[in-house]
């Protein structure tokens, strides 16, 4: 394993607050969750060409997770805190103006980072219910629910290829965190990763030939590069502090992931030489 | 800086923004009682200040300090363990930094609570008792304030944005107790950006910062305001009033509100969130020589509900949650804040403890989280007369139940007493923690 060679990474927010999970939602415009104040995490909505913002979902006041899109852009999901511990999952359609909401069964579950199929039609999840901590994917209208995961251990963070016909996820099943991939019904699992560490956040490249992650492996929190059969891992340069949060930028070229150097948490954009 | 309602004290001359300023009579500082016990106090405790780092919520020992490798999944969970800098002792992966300075600190392993739920639980906890007829006795901070108070600067001071507890209330024996509001903490707020807002000292609207470094205007609004208050005996007022401005009047204690008086890289390596520049600020503040500085992780235990700003009662995403934002936060932050301490040649002085009031279960829940459990929990003891890289206590094969020797709240009352100078017959006299044992292996 190597570092892959990056230029200087340009740093996109100045801010230093928290940031969880950022995902383009076009070449310009990027959405991650921000704690906002002590006891909201809002999503924000970015502009890349003049770095303004502005609140995704002003209206809610309730805490706002992992915001994903469809490729088309027409369809957003994220996870939204209940009245209780409960993470619901909602879908919302921004051209019809429709929204749907998928509830766990369990009023303490949660759903988490949700990830849209090539074609926008099914979102695949992790959810946390009453079978446990697996992966499941609904329609955009938040029906015809599907078991994708059935195995001991913890089954999370799922990222659907982008040809739709495969989802990486990580898994505990097998002691700690690993990186796995599975085809989209469940099915064909192949364990990708075999690190002593923590591997996690799998994010595939637009071309579907390589998956960024985040490691602990060599200590702290860093994001690496694997082709897709789990081969040529390469750590994205040697950054001080945490990084993590890995989501392509459309070109295939650059990462957009979030920094901790200095203390203060922003999105740095890196130049991928790989 | 030091914010008194909306504006700094650091730049108070010409601040023209109206002050909200409200009775701090429910939470008045913690003085001294008489000079006699204060005397008494002044034994050379091994501890100059406590340091408590409260980690409200229940954080789980089997993720963090106290993991069960060869438990079965069901128990471990999913994290791998690390080697420290301890012999044969590991931690979860999710704690390198503090993997690696166990030599500095203790660990306990066998703590255990008599309560499940947070606001009880949290209570004993803090306290060292179950309720009786008059209430709780009063916090382990409210009896160092009271014996150990400075003349300039509070005995007690808690760092939340509000009065800890759960969605259902505070904390009940987050003060005084049954010693009355008298000995309550003076509580400070400080922001990621390191901004102190002082709520205590908001006592009436109109106040300006100017005007509360008048004595004479102090002492006539808080006499104002005092009809308003309960168990506010007039010489407490005065007193009260002298603290108030003392504390506003003394440059040194502005100064050591004063976050922006620390080098950007020293700010940094705390972190720019609220829990890591409250953990500069509690530096900052037994520097000075504050006996009691309680710093708190959150407001709330919660961590999703709305209105909740993470706290550690993880019952939904416990792997998820420690592994993204606890595990790391605690990890970096207290390592600095040890570090800090070490280098400035605070820690010989300082009793830092950091705890929650109890663990989460083992046994992995059917949402893949962890519940409450106050059956075993950890604690970690540094500084102030402690022997570091010790591991006291031993749970047993899957974290359940202490193995060894249960070490109590009280027993965690009366070993931060004594190490403060407290001694056995001290606490005899003010009937505090009467007959608990002080945990002689950390000492």
């Amino acid at each position: 394993m190597r570092s892959s060679s990056t230029t200087p990474a340009q740093r996109l927010t100045h801010d230093g607050q928290r940031k969880i999970a950022p995902a383009f939602i076009s070449a310009g415009e990027i959405a991650v969750a921000v704690h906002t104040s002590p006891n909201l995490v809002a999503i924000e909505r970015l502009w890349l060409g003049d770095g303004s913002r502005e609140r995704l979902h002003p209206t809610l006041s309730a805490h706002q997770f992992d915001p994903a899109f469809s490729r088309d852009g027409r369809f957003h999901a994220f996870c939204l805190s209940s009245t209780s511990p409960q993470l619901v999952l909602v879908i919302q359609d921004l051209v019809e103006k429709r929204e749907h909401v998928f509830r766990p069964r369990e009023a303490r579950a949660t759903a988490r980072c949700p990830t849209f199929s090539h074609d926008g039609s099914r979102v695949a999840f992790s959810m946390s219910d009453v079978s446990g901590h697996q992966i499941a994917s609904v329609n955009r209208e938040g029906g015809d629910l599907r078991l994708l995961t059935n195995s001991p251990g913890l089954n999370i963070s799922p990222a659907f290829s982008p040809d739709g016909r495969q989802i990486a996820f990580s898994s505990s099943r097998g002691g700690d965190f690993e990186i796995y991939l599975m085809d989209a019904d469940g099915g064909q699992i192949r364990q990708l990763t075999h690190s002593p560490g923590l591997d996690t956040r799998p994010a595939w490249s637009r071309d579907g030939e390589r998956i960024a992650f985040t490691s602990n492996r060599d200590g702290h929190y860093q994001i690496y590069v694997m082709n897709v059969d789990g081969s040529g891992t390469r750590r994205l340069g040697d950054q001080r502090g945490r990084l993590d949060y890995a989501s392509w930028y459309p070109d295939g070229e650059h990462l957009l992931a979030v920094s901790e150097a200095g203390g203060k948490s922003d999105l740095y954009l890196f130049d991928v030489l790989l | 800086m030091l914010s008194v309602g909306t504006f700094t004290s650091r730049d108070c001359q010409g601040v023209s923004r109206r002050a909200f300023v409200r009775a701090a009579c429910a939470t008045p500082f913690a003085w001294p009682l008489s000079g006699a016990t204060a005397k008494a106090a002044e034994a050379a405790p091994k501890a100059r200040s406590v340091l408590l780092v409260w980690l409200g919520g229940g954080p789980s020992h089997v993720d963090l300090f106290d993991p069960k490798p060869k438990a079965p999944l069901e128990y471990r969970g999913p994290f791998a363990t690390i080697a420290t800098a301890t012999p044969s002792i590991r931690f979860t992966e999710l704690l390198p930094k503090l993997a690696a300075r166990s030599d500095r600190f203790s660990l306990i392993r066998s703590n255990v609570n008599f309560d499940g739920g947070h606001r009880p639980a949290g209570s004993i906890a803090l306290c060292g008792a179950v309720a009786g007829p008059a209430g709780y006795p009063p916090n382990f901070g409210s009896i160092v304030g009271r014996q150990r108070a400075s003349a300039a600067l509070p005995g007690f001071i808690s760092m939340a944005r509000g009065p800890i507890g759960d969605g259902d209330g505070p904390v009940l024996a987050f003060g005084g107790g049954a010693w009355g509001a008298g000995y309550d903490p003076f509580v400070v707020n400080c922001s990621e950006q390191g901004r102190v807002d002082a709520a205590e000292l908001k006592l009436l609207d109109g106040l300006t910062p100017a005007r509360l470094l008048d004595r004479q205007t102090v002492l006539r609004e808080l006499d104002r305001a005092r009809h308003a208050l309960d168990e506010a005996p007039p010489q407490r007022w005065r007193e009260l009033h002298e603290r108030a401005s003392a504390l506003l009047g003394s440059g040194a204690a502005q100064s050591a509100f004063d976050l922006s008086r620390e080098p950007d890289a020293v700010r940094d390596c705390y972190g720019h969130t609220s829990f890591g520049q409250s953990c500069l600020l509690a530096r900052r503040l037994v520097e000075v020589g504050v006996p009691y500085v309680q710093v708190n992780w959150s407001q709330y235990v919660e961590v999703f509900y709305p209105f909740s700003d993470y706290g550690w009662d993880t019952h939904a995403d416990n792997f998820g949650l420690l592994a993204d934002w606890h595990g790391p936060l605690l990890d970096g932050v207290f390592s600095t804040l040890l570090d800090d301490l070490d280098e400035r040649g605070l820690l010989k002085t300082t009793l830092v403890v950091c705890m929650g009031e109890f663990g989460r279960t083992p046994l992995i829940n059917s949402i893949g989280s962890r519940d409450h459990w106050h059956q075993c929990y950890f604690s970690l003891w540094a500084g102030g007369g402690v022997q570091p890289g010790r591991v006291i206590g031993e749970s047993d094969a899957h974290g359940e139940f202490p193995a060894t020797e249960p070490v109590t709240p009280a027993m965690v009352g009366a070993t931060m007493l004594e190490l403060a100078g407290i001694s056995s017959a001290q606490r005899a006299q003010l009937r505090v923690l009467e007959g608990a044992k002080v945990i002689d292996a950390l000492i």
